[in-house]
């Protein structure tokens, strides 16, 4: 089984580095989008089948904390799995991402990172790694 | 643990610089100077950030160098080169990343900062003062290759707020 994503983050370098990371963890990737930010962000989930969005906070045009809002608010999105990626250093705003049903990942992050929550809290398995 | 500014910055520069840029941090031999260069064309970005206290924080590497991060972070291939738009997204990112990790480690993961206004500047330099004061903090590295140097400028009366923050939360323990 392959899991399509979606990388959301204002910096083109920062989703190549997340896709990397990805494929480096044996994530069985299949369609992979990206998007600058959360209104593109959106328009991609319009018309497109994902299972796990990585999205970035701080993005102009419309941040990831309000693409968020809108997934859940969405009845036919408000289950899928978001990954939060960002250099968030405070307690209180994790902690808000953890109650919009967020994961969290701390830049700069690791393959395992990814990996563990993927399989952990999402239950996407990956392939055996060499 | 009371940890001086100077110190955390250094250790913050050091491990984004080995864990995001793949880029090996050499051990310091006092030969990095600030004014090293000054006139090269180096790659030098800020970003401002706003919370409990508000401040800016310049980054400075040295021509070679940016190239080589984009590199590592894109995961280019041998023969492969980055373009120019790649270089900065990836020096920016790299300030970005550092300024994230170094708030919480001066002061906790208590307060809320708001980052913004990254900017890659056209000056071949770190100012020695800006908006008037000099900065709270800095720190210069020597790298597998090039150099880099990072310096903290902070509102004035940020020391105390800084100190009295870390206090409370514990922060560079």
């Amino acid at each position: 089984m392959s899991i399509n994503v979606l990388v959301v983050d204002d910096s083109a370098v920062m989703r190549a580095m997340i896709i990397k990371t990805l494929k480096l963890a044996g994530t069985p990737l299949g369609e992979v989008h990206q998007a600058a930010n959360g209104q593109e962000g959106l328009d991609v989930l319009e018309n497109h089948w994902v299972d796990v969005v990585f999205a970035d906070i701080n993005m102009p045009v419309m941040d990831g904390e309000e693409m968020i809002d809108r997934i859940r608010a969405n009845p036919a999105l408000r289950d899928l799995p978001i990954v939060v990626v960002s250099t968030e250093g405070s307690k209180t705003r994790i902690q808000s991402f953890h109650e919009k049903d967020a994961e969290f990942v701390h830049k700069p992050f690791t393959p395992e990172i990814i990996r563990d929550i993927l399989e952990q809290k999402l239950g996407i398995s990956h392939a055996q790694q060499a | 643990m009371h940890n001086k500014p100077e110190d955390v910055l250094a250790a913050v520069g050091e491990e984004v610089f080995e864990d995001l840029a793949f880029v090996l941090v050499m051990p310091d031999d006092g030969s990095v100077e600030h004014d090293d260069c000054a006139d090269s064309p180096d790659w030098v970005a800020r970003i401002h950030f706003q919370g409990p206290f508000a401040g800016t924080l310049f980054l400075r590497v040295s021509e070679d160098l940016a190239p080589m991060i984009a590199e590592n972070m894109l995961g280019l291939e041998d023969g492969e080169t980055p373009t120019s738009e790649q270089i900065s997204d990836a020096f920016k990112e790299l300030l970005n990343v550092i300024c994230g990790n170094l708030l919480p480690r001066l002061v906790g993961d208590e307060p809320v900062f708001a980052v913004n206004g990254l900017d890659i500047l056209q000056e071949p330099s770190i100012p020695d003062a800006f908006e008037g004061r000099p900065p709270v903090a800095t720190a210069a590295f020597s790298l597998e290759i090039g150099r880099a140097e990072l310096a903290l400028f902070t509102e004035q009366g940020c020391l105390a707020s800084m100190n009295q923050l870390e206090a409370t939360t514990g922060a560079s323990s």
